[in-house]
């Protein structure tokens, strides 16, 4: 997978869970996001899981910090 | 789009072994839905379950509208808001650290008949799913317990688990939302709730499914293929027994095929190897002409309305005729693959069965002696003849606790002799049989064909001098027996005697599929067709109840 789709993707999922449309090139942090609780982060976790096929650790979900953390994660276990 | 057709696409997303969270985001129902409103009273988070319920729930046409307790181990029902539907979701590892089995459940017991006197709602408690050693245990007790609190359900979650395995929990999510619950746990937890359980309490079950037959029932065409070469593959078996143990709990099966009724009855005699066969179906409808015709004769035959009918079939061109020529009706479009018809038909909604009465399992015999009947009347064309070769038995039971769910049955699920629709809850019929001023009466039927069971129920009440009958239901199996008014009137002598009173009213509330009631009370109560067509309710005085002739072909009984 190559970064522009992961970043792709994880903008979707974002949107998805968040119930929000998030454009391109905007970075999403949790401290900024008052939707983006514990709830809605496992969610999120859930469906990058299912998206990608990848399982992250407990370490790496709660690492999470912004929508970045997440490209550099995946692209880290995903990347071409 | 056609909401059938609309709907035949979701079935590769809700239907599918492990749905996809991605695929379910994207699913909007463009149909109506009735919002019922959902209350959890939990100890751990239901968020992770909700947010997936909606589109699963809206397949069956219903919107969810959650409200949740705090987290709350005391359930002190705090906040409580009126609710059509309670969910008991509770972690029960965390009491067994205090708390033996015994306890756990009279506590439980106790909070659970607190909610049931603030509630009118139906109360679903999720079992314990966990590998603690008491969960068995504790599971059945809770099974056979709540039996004894009215309209309180189980909701299988420890079958769930056994189901997914170790896949169920996943630990990383404890220490960040305080559920163990994984992904696969929580969306199979909201398909249950969305397709099934929830579906079953708010709705009364489907009462026939109606299944076309070539590329339905085995793969191949009869009239072109020949009968022989037709393919009965392993997902045909399954979905053939299926249908058969569907018959045994009650649910009538029929035939809806463009196939020759020749060729039909070839099929059947020929294809020993069908796990079903002709005599498992109480109707038949095999002609050239239309689906739409055949099942609205199937409809008829069965005295069935059409929105209590599932229709399968592997054409989406007929599920879409059949379903823009009666809205109500419930499709499914049958195939094979991962979302085969027999993957489909256990999770479809309607078909879930709370707790089985005696009644289910009477049901098909019951139309298939039916058939005899309409033989006999066809014979006998003196109806008074007709009757007396039946040898009819009523047994008419009073204030009979033991049928509440029965009673609750007929009473949610009666439209054509239904005079009030009131759709009592079984909470509501409790507190009926509880009450001295209230009279509830059941009616069982048999004759020398077939034992019919409980056909029939009267909610009534004293009111000062006068009873007032709330609701007369008589199931649709029971009507064309002449046995409506004797009902009727031997229910309302007994009911005037015990309670002293010499006028009864009889409550009347027109519906759009209740005319056969209407008539009958007509019949009895205005044989002269005087009054306007209008009035909400008929009276009668003691004598004159006496007066009103009857059938006299009925041998009757009471008990209790």
């Amino acid at each position: 997978m190559h970064k522009p789709d992961i970043e792709t993707l994880v903008r979707e999922c974002l949107s998805q869970v968040l119930k929000r449309p998030i454009q391109a090139g905007t970075a999403v942090a949790r401290e900024d996001d008052g939707s983006w609780d514990s709830l809605r982060h496992v969610e999120l976790v859930f469906l990058l899981e299912e998206r990608t096929g990848i399982r992250f650790t407990q370490e790496e979900i709660t690492g999470i910090r912004d929508s970045q953390d997440i490209v550099h994660l995946v692209a880290g276990k995903h990347g071409p | 789009m056609v909401a059938a057709l609309e709907k035949a696409e979701w079935q590769s997303v809700l239907f599918a072994p492990r749905p996809s969270r991605y695929r379910l985001g994207f699913l909007q129902a463009a149909w109506p839905l009735n919002t019922i409103r959902i209350q959890v009273h939990r100890n751990h988070p239901f968020e992770f379950v909700a947010g997936l319920v909606p589109a699963f729930a809206a397949y069956t046409d219903l919107g969810v509208e959650f409200s949740y307790s705090e987290y709350d181990d005391a359930l002190n029902f705090s906040g409580h808001r009126e609710a059509d539907v309670e969910i008991l979701w509770l972690d029960y590892d965390r009491y067994a650290k205090f708390l033996a089995t015994d306890e756990l459940l009279a506590w439980l017991f106790g909070r659970l008949a607190h909610l049931r006197e603030r509630s009118q709602g139906r109360i679903l408690v999720c079992n314990w799913a966990s590998t603690h050693p008491a969960a068995d245990r504790f599971n059945r007790q809770l099974n056979t317990r709540l039996a004894g609190i009215a309209d309180a359900l189980v909701c299988d979650q420890a079958g769930l688990m056994s189901g997914l395995g170790d896949d169920y929990f996943d630990d990383r999510n404890i220490a960040l939302a305080g559920s163990a619950l994984s992904h696969a746990a929580c969306m199979e937890t909201a398909r249950m709730f969305g397709l099934s359980w929830l579906p079953a309490a708010v709705y009364p079950r489907l009462k026939a499914i109606v299944v076309d037959l070539d590329h339905t029932l085995y793969a191949g065409v009869a009239e072109e293929d020949g009968i022989a070469r037709l393919r009965l593959e392993s997902g045909h078996i399954e979905l053939q027994r299926q249908l058969s143990t569907l018959r045994d709990s009650g649910v009538l099966l029929a035939i809806c095929s463009r196939n020759n009724p020749r060729t039909v009855d070839k099929l059947f005699r020929q294809r020993r190897d069908f796990p079903l066969g002709l005599e498992h179906f109480s109707a038949i409808a095999a002609s050239r002409s239309s689906k739409v015709k055949g099942l609205r004769n199937i409809a008829g035959t069965l005295s069935i309305g059409m929105d209590a009918i599932l229709f399968i079939d592997d054409n989406p061109a007929e599920l879409a005729e059949v379903a823009a020529a009666f809205p109500g009706i419930h499709t499914l479009l049958a195939g094979t693959g991962p979302v085969a018809t027999h993957e489909v038909l256990p999770r479809y909604p309607r078909l879930h069965q709370w707790q089985a009465h005696r009644e289910d399992t009477l049901r098909s015999a019951d139309m298939l002696a039916n058939r005899e009947r309409r033989r006999l009347r066809n014979e006998i064309p003196d109806s008074g003849s007709y009757l007396e070769a039946l040898g009819m038995k009523l047994t008419f039971h009073l204030d009979p606790r033991h049928l509440r769910g029965r009673l609750h049955e007929l009473s949610v699920k009666t439209n054509q002799f239904n005079t009030t629709m009131l759709r009592l809850s079984e909470h509501d019929i409790t507190s009926r049989l509880a009450d001295p001023d209230c009279f509830t009466i059941a009616v069982e039927l048999g004759d020398r064909l077939s034992e019919s069971g409980v056909i029939a129920a009267l909610f009534a009440r004293k009111e000062n001098a006068t009873l007032v009958v709330d609701e007369i239901c008589i199931s649709c199996r029971a009507l064309g027996r002449e046995i409506e008014a004797v009902i009727l009137l031997e229910s309302l002598q007994k009911m005037m005697h015990l309670s002293a009173t010499d006028t009864a009213i009889i409550k009347l509330t027109r519906g759009p599929k209740n005319a056969p009631a209407v008539a009958c009370l007509e019949a009895v109560f205005r044989p002269d067709g005087q009054q306007d067509s209008d009035h909400g309710e008929y009276s009668c005085g003691a004598q004159q109840l006496l007066n009103i002739p009857t059938c006299h072909c009925v041998t009757i009984r009471w008990e209790n």
